[in-house]
């Protein structure tokens, strides 16, 4: 391997990956069947899903927003242009939520099975594998990538 | 002697293969469907695996891996359609295994 760059790419689109398929698998049993026994409150499935669902709704709601400051404007050349303005700032900042809460989405519907619900959750059963599991492959890449780190720096090669 | 499980009569099992499913699950004590999901496993991986061999000559367990377990998948969240089918656990585990096998093709050598 070159440089860390294959490998860093490498594991977005693994993330990526895992992301779509837990999340398409989520919110397709919630939608179909949502009293599965998945749901359970100690598996963590049911909060990535509903987080997932807010966040969607959250985007609705600032895109409404947007589109309602644009639409009812007077047409008093003053509250106009400060419509305009504010629409102009909302539909960025629509943008802009969806794209934060979409990160932070991401950790939560990955690592949902390991944070499960607060009581019965972590380190119970399955849920406890799980946490050991994903631990032990996010340790060995943190390490892996520390490693490739010090190879570039050594042998200089600084591919981006 | 009467069976040790109770028959068919008088039980949803026929309305609905989802109803049968359910039927063959719970006089196995949870046995069935986890036993066709793991089947459906074994024979997707090994077709996989025998394909690679007849098509290309070659063979990379992981690819093989990966396609078994994401086909799996599939299959168990259709499984999860119905309640009380199959365990969460063994859903929970098909996905562990997809995360991993994804990890094992992805981060290996592409040789």
């Amino acid at each position: 391997m070159a440089g860390f760059s294959p490998f860093i790419k490498s594991l977005a689109m693994v993330i990526l990956a895992v992301f779509f398929i837990i999340g398409f698998a989520t919110v397709f049993i919630q939608n179909t069947n949502p009293s599965s026994d998945v749901f359970e409150s100690k598996y963590g499935f049911s909060s990535s899903a509903v987080l997932m669902n807010n966040t969607i709704q959250s985007y609705t709601s600032t895109v409404n927003t947007a589109k309602n400051v644009l639409n009812d404007s007077k047409p008093s050349a003053l509250d106009y242009v400060f419509l305009i303005f504010l629409g102009a700032f909302s539909i960025p900042l629509s943008f802009l939520v969806f794209l934060v809460n979409g990160i932070y989405n991401l950790g939560a519907v990955i690592f949902g099975m390991a944070l499960g619900s607060a009581g019965d959750g972590i380190f119970s059963g399955l849920s406890g594998i799980v946490v050991l599991v994903s631990g032990v492959v996010m340790t060995s890449l943190v390490v892996t990538v520390i490693f490739l780190i010090i190879k570039v720096i050594r042998s200089g090669e600084s591919e981006r | 002697m009467p069976a040790p499980y109770p028959y068919v009569n008088g039980t949803l099992a026929g309305q609905n293969i989802m109803y049968f499913f359910i039927y063959a699950n719970s006089i196995t004590s949870g046995f069935a469907v986890p036993l066709i999901v793991v089947s459906f496993f074994l024979l997707v991986l090994l077709s996989s695996m025998l394909a690679q061999i007849r098509f290309s000559a070659r063979l990379r367990p992981e690819v093989s891996i990966l396609a078994a377990s994401f086909s799996t998948l599939g299959l168990s969240v259709i499984l999860e359609q119905g309640t009380g089918l199959l365990n969460p656990i063994y859903f929970i585990a098909t996905i562990v295994a997809t995360v991993l096998s994804l990890l094992w093709v992805a981060l290996g050598n592409p040789d």
